[in-house]
């Protein structure tokens, strides 16, 4: 990203972030309200920003899933069922005679990566294979993993003596993701986010896999002359994106929960795909918005409290701020205001 | 006997929104729009309507006023279609997260209160059937709405110039052009009328089939009902009864509960599979010889998609 | 109908694409002929209202009409056959033909514009089923239902732009037979080709466009000859092909039997030097381009190169460059730099972005390509594009697979193609591409394949031919 770029996405996020204001403005809400108790209520105490944290980790799994995906050409909407078959995959072990083993959330993370991994290869073979658009596809599989859940929560996990849609058993302490000392910080997850997001940056940036699996989502037809297989590539971006995916899955079902819920995913795969709307192909892009929206999920709670606003305000503030982003971008507003800019600047 | 007599009355009563929107999107899709706001424009009008409804003590002035928020959303995302060429994936996506957010906002002093509901209207003489009469000509003024919707819509996609005008412009949009054909507009109606039906199907959920209003109150819905309209082929009659066997469906998971509650979770979700294997077979007829599959189930799970469904138009034009 | 064109003239930039063109047709079928480039397309899309010239009128029964808009031209009842059929496989026929018509009213009358569209059918001696979907038909019998849809709307003049290259011989005959029929009806017929066959079989008169500029008006019975001379003549001066020595590897171009059906001269067995241009010969729309396409990807026959010991040309030793440039050949969003590194992505696994840059400057260089190393191609010129593909191709010896590697080029861009290509002639196995402008052919082949339509008209090597019996072949005018 060159500097003009950043120039252009700073001024398009003042005005995605002024339309909002504006919004809240017409519900009669005081916007500098809503951002001082989000701020507060997302990195106001130590503990407020390791549960921003804990956020931020599945949405950036999940954002950077998307960008393999992105890349060669593919709408993964099937990301919801991919962290849901992931969370599974980690239930699996955490339930299993390993559950109360220190090394549980370890095989934990392989099963989820392998589980999501499984799911986002359905989707591929679909498309390449049946020739089935992936939007429906994916949507398909998100249902039925949901399904998949379900049955296992009201049916052979059940709790004792009721079966109830509420969740799993609480899992065995080992199974959780450690935490450091005092603190509900999972560092170990924090350090595979680090990690998936320096490895993401390299892969696209610095290797033939990237450049090749860019080259696939511009243009489908050519790829054969540079002997390679445009169909491969998407397989390998699917069962990329769904074993990230599976991460996220790992990290809610062990990491926040600690039990296997219906809503496992929660929501999270949709809304990385307005993320990844916004960021397309930009790691730092995606770096700063997943944080920014961690922030907003978490801070949300402190509009209950503080302004007596309902939480669903935060999602309204992040589509709204991604539509406005889209419609921003087509009409190249930015550009003109970077010229009057540069005009006023001269004289 | 009286339990069949009234679950059949329920699963009419439960598909009656389900079949409009289901023929809304239909339409829109016949046009080359996949409108993936679906969701969240059921969601949002399903409030509007009670709201509406609720304020003047009228259910019917609730039902056109989710017909008219429906047009709205759907005009946007067509605009954003046709004039900006924007992905109408994106843009439909991000339109059903916002519009169910904002129905959890902006729905919060509406849940569960009592408001106005749809009277059931007997139809004279013909109610008085036995057993059939109850089933079919006891319902409110939408479900009547809904059952003349299916043949209409039918005759608009194959009778009229119009619709004709509409499948040429989601076949091949070049074509229709150079025929003379202002695709664009076309485009924009269609997507209007099916997203004026998905309003009214939201309303007809929070008027009638699921009456009143909770938070998320047609959660997933949307979705079902992008499913049904690819198992119905794009076709308005397979369609509708794709709508009446979710319905059925419905009613089968709510008697499961008393036996299996995991069956019961799980029967609504059948659509969805369902919803893969018809595109596998589309796709497999569609590059095999089509000739080695028999022509009866050619017609029960074949379809006609629309050549450019999804795609944005050509530049030219 | 008559029609007459008075001083057409547009240009697009400095290209002037119609100069003066005046053309008077007095009714029948009238061939529009010339090469790439002469104008004729242009021409076509003025008549049909989709282009506004620059200056000149058309008459139409001494009648001056309003140009500019497909709509008028349709109400003034000139149609277009596209050289794709422009219909709706999903719809059926009667569907297809209604499509666009306006004289109905809300609700269609089917049952009457039934007979009417059926008669209209009988009339022509064609059997369809109105209710069957078009994607069931073959692609003559659909440009013949389109023809058919053109009458029904009324139409007078029909342009017809090259339909029948994608024909079989039955669907060719099919279509002539409907259009001589349409004749005796007062509906005149401008055909625009390149195949001579055709025209000398079905026109009634013609005009041949060179440049922009009307060089040849004729009128039945042809003199072929001077045709002919007409349209294939030379007098651009093409670059010299300096002497290289002989190499003594050799390496077999085999045919398979599919491929063969017309003329076996060409033995497979026959060993030809390293380093042997093999040019294949075509109209445009012909088989040419898939030919070369198919010894890379072979799509349709088995047809290949070995060296002649028998073994295989590795594919990775086939270098093919496709004729559609941002369709097929490059990635638009991507930059030049992302390019060059694409090509040894095969061998390398990190991508060493100094080194592609070093690399990417000299071959930039080298090849002449008018661009900056970070732009994205989609920015680049035609020329720079075609040469920037050629840069593409591997450095080690290979084979060159390059379909019509100088299409769309002007003089110098192609001439610069030319020095690029016989610069590799060298140390490549082969160099095999095809080309519809015959002088190019001529000028650089060692070995001629000759393809008209779908069909191999003769293989041979230069020696034995001249470029009459070239042009004769590609025709389908076989002696």
């Amino acid at each position: 990203m060159n500097f003009n770029d950043l120039k252009i996405n700073f001024i398009r996020f003042i005005l995605a972030i002024l339309i909002i204001f504006f919004l809240l403005l017409s519900f009669g809400i005081n916007p500098l309200d809503v951002t001082n108790a989000l701020f507060i209520g997302s990195f106001g105490s130590f503990e407020k920003i390791i549960r921003t944290m804990l956020v931020w980790v599945p949405i950036s799994l999940a954002s950077i899933a998307l960008i393999y995906t992105f890349s060669s050409g593919m709408w993964n909407i099937g990301i919801e069922g991919q962290i849901i078959m992931g969370a599974i995959g980690a239930t699996f072990i955490a339930r299993s005679f390993l559950g109360d083993n220190f090394i549980s959330p370890y095989i934990q993370l392989i099963m989820a990566l392998g589980f999501g991994g499984f799911w986002g290869f359905i989707c591929a073979i679909l498309k390449v294979k049946g020739g089935v658009h992936e939007i429906f596809s994916g949507l398909g599989l998100d249902f039925v993993a949901s399904g998949i859940a379900i049955y296992l929560i009201i049916g052979p996990w059940k709790r004792k003596g009721i079966a109830s849609t509420s969740g799993t058993e609480i899992f065995h302490e080992s199974s959780w993701i450690p935490t450091v000392g005092n603190l509900d910080f999972p560092i170990f997850l924090f350090l595979i986010v680090i990690l998936v997001y320096v490895f993401t940056y390299f892969l696209l940036s610095q290797t033939s896999f990237g450049l090749r699996l860019k080259a696939t989502g511009i243009n489908f037809f050519a790829t054969n002359r540079f002997n390679f297989s445009s169909e491969r590539y998407i397989i390998y971006s699917f069962i990329i994106a769904g074993a990230l995916a599976g991460i996220a899955g790992f990290s809610q079902v062990s990491g926040s929960y600690h039990k296997l819920v219906p809503t496992i995913s929660g929501g999270f795969g949709f809304l990385s795909i307005l993320l990844v709307l916004i960021c397309s192909r930009n790691i730092f892009l995606t770096f700063i918005i997943s944080f920014l929206f961690a922030a907003l999920i978490v801070g949300g709670s402190q509009l209950q409290i503080k302004l007596d606003l309902d939480h669903s305000l935060v999602g309204i503030i992040q589509a709204s701020f991604v539509l406005s982003w889209l419609i921003l971008q087509r009409v190249n507003l930015e550009k003109k205001i970077l010229n009057i800019f540069s005009k006023v600047l001269t004289k | 006997m009286i339990t069949i007599e009234n679950s059949l009355i329920t699963v009419i009563a439960l598909s009656t929104p389900l079949i409009i929107a289901v023929l809304g999107e239909t339409i829109s899709e016949k046009s080359g729009v996949i409108n993936l706001s679906a969701e969240g424009t059921i969601m949002i009008c399903a409030l509007f309507a009670f709201v509406f409804g609720y304020l003047t003590d009228i259910a019917v002035v609730g039902l056109i006023a989710g017909m008219i928020l429906g047009a709205i959303i759907a005009a946007f995302l067509s605009l954003c279609d046709i004039k900006l060429r924007m992905d109408q994936i994106a843009v439909g996506f991000v339109l059903t997260i916002l519009c169910s957010r904002l129905s959890s906002y902006l729905g919060q002093g509406y849940v569960r209160i009592s408001g106005p509901t749809l009277n059931k209207i007997s139809i004279p003489l013909l109610s008085d059937i036995p057993f059939f009469g109850n089933i079919l000509f006891n319902h409110s003024l939408i479900t009547y709405i809904s059952i003349l919707l299916i043949p209409s819509t039918w005759l608009l996609l194959n009778k009229t110039t119009f619709g004709l005008s509409l499948r040429a412009s989601g076949e091949n949009p070049n074509a229709a052009n150079s025929r003379g054909i202002n695709v664009q507009k076309i485009r924009f109606i269609g997507t209007l009328i099916g997203g004026s039906l998905l309003g009214l199907s939201g309303a007809a959920f929070s008027l009638y089939a699921k009456y009143g209003w909770s938070e998320g109150h047609t959660t997933n819905y949307g979705w079902i009902v992008l499913a049904i309209v690819i198992f119905g082929g794009w076709n308005p009659f397979r369609a509708a009864m794709g709508a009446y066997a979710f319905g059925l469906l419905q009613v089968l998971a709510i008697k499961a509960q008393s036996i299996t509650l995991a069956l019961s979770q799980i029967l609504p979700l059948l659509p969805f599979p369902l919803m893969i294997f018809i595109l596998i077979f589309i796709q497999y007829i569609n590059r095999k010889d089509s000739s080695s599959v028999p022509l009866i189930i050619k017609s029960l799970i074949g379809g006609n998609q629309p050549e450019s469904l999804g795609k944005k138009l050509p530049k030219e034009f | 109908m008559k029609i007459e064109l008075k001083n057409i003239s547009k240009s697009f930039g400095s290209l002037e694409a119609n100069k003066e063109i005046s053309i008077s047709i007095p009714g029948g079928i009238h061939a529009l002929l010339g090469e790439n480039g002469a104008g004729k397309s242009t021409l076509v899309k003025i008549i049909s209202g989709q282009l506004n010239p620059d200056k000149g009128s058309i008459l139409i029964s001494d009648k001056k009409i309003n140009l500019g808009s497909p709509k008028i031209a349709i109400n003034n009842g000139i149609g277009m056959l596209n050289q794709n059929p422009l219909d709706f496989a999903n719809l059926s026929v009667l569907e297809s033909f209604l499509v666009g018509n306006t004289q109905n009213s809300f609700i269609s009358n089917h049952r009457k514009t039934k007979e009417k569209i059926l008669n209209l059918f009988d009339n022509y001696d064609i059997k369809i089923d109105l209710n069957e979907k078009i994607s069931s038909f073959s692609i003559g019998q659909r440009q013949q239902i389109e023809l058919l849809r053109l009458l029904y709307n009324g139409v007078k003049i029909i342009i017809l732009d090259e339909p029948t290259s994608a024909f079989s011989l039955e669907q060719k005959k099919m279509i002539f037979d409907t259009l001589n029929k349409l004749t005796k009806e007062d509906i005149t017929i401008i055909f625009v080709s390149h195949k001579l066959d055709e025209v000398f079989e079905i026109c009634d008169s013609g005009t041949i466009l060179k440049e922009g500029k009307v060089v040849y008006s004729m009128n039945k019975p042809f003199d072929s000859d001077a045709i002919f001379a007409k349209m294939f003549d030379d007098t651009r001066t093409k670059n010299k092909i300096t002497n290289i020595e002989k190499r003594s590897d050799k390496f077999k171009l085999f045919f398979d039997e599919l491929d063969m059906t017309k003329h076996k001269t060409f033995s497979n067995e026959s060993l030809l030097d390293f380093g042997t241009i093999v040019g294949i010969a075509g109209l445009q729309g012909s088989m040419n381009d898939r030919l070369v396409k198919n010894f890379f990807s072979r799509d349709f026959s088995k047809s290949g190169i070995f060296f002649d010991n028998g073994d295989y040309i590795e594919k990775n030793k086939l270098y093919y460059m496709p004729a559609d440039r941002l369709e097929r050949g490059l990635f638009e969003d991507l930059t030049l730099k992302e390019h060059f590194a694409l090509t040894y992505s095969h061998i390398n696994k990190y991508i060493n972005w100094n080194d592609i840059a070093i690399y990417g400057e000299k071959k930039i260089q080298e090849y002449d390509i008018k661009a900056n190393i970070t732009q994205k191609v989609d920015q680049l010129s035609g020329g720079n594009q075609q040469r920037l593909m050629l840069s593409l191709l591997p450095e080690s010896p290979g084979v060159l697979l390059l379909e019509q590697p100088t299409r769309g080029l002007d003089y110098n861009s192609a001439n610069k193609m030319w020095d690029i290509i016989l610069h590799r002639k060298k140390n490549d196995i082969a160099i095999i591409f095809s080309s519809t402008d015959l002088d190019e052919i001529w000028d650089y082949s060692d070995i001629i394949i000759s393809v008209s339509g779908n069909t191999i008209m003769n293989i041979d090597s230069k020696q034995n031919l001249n470029k009459e019996n070239i042009a004769r072949y590609v025709s389908g005018i076989i002696d």
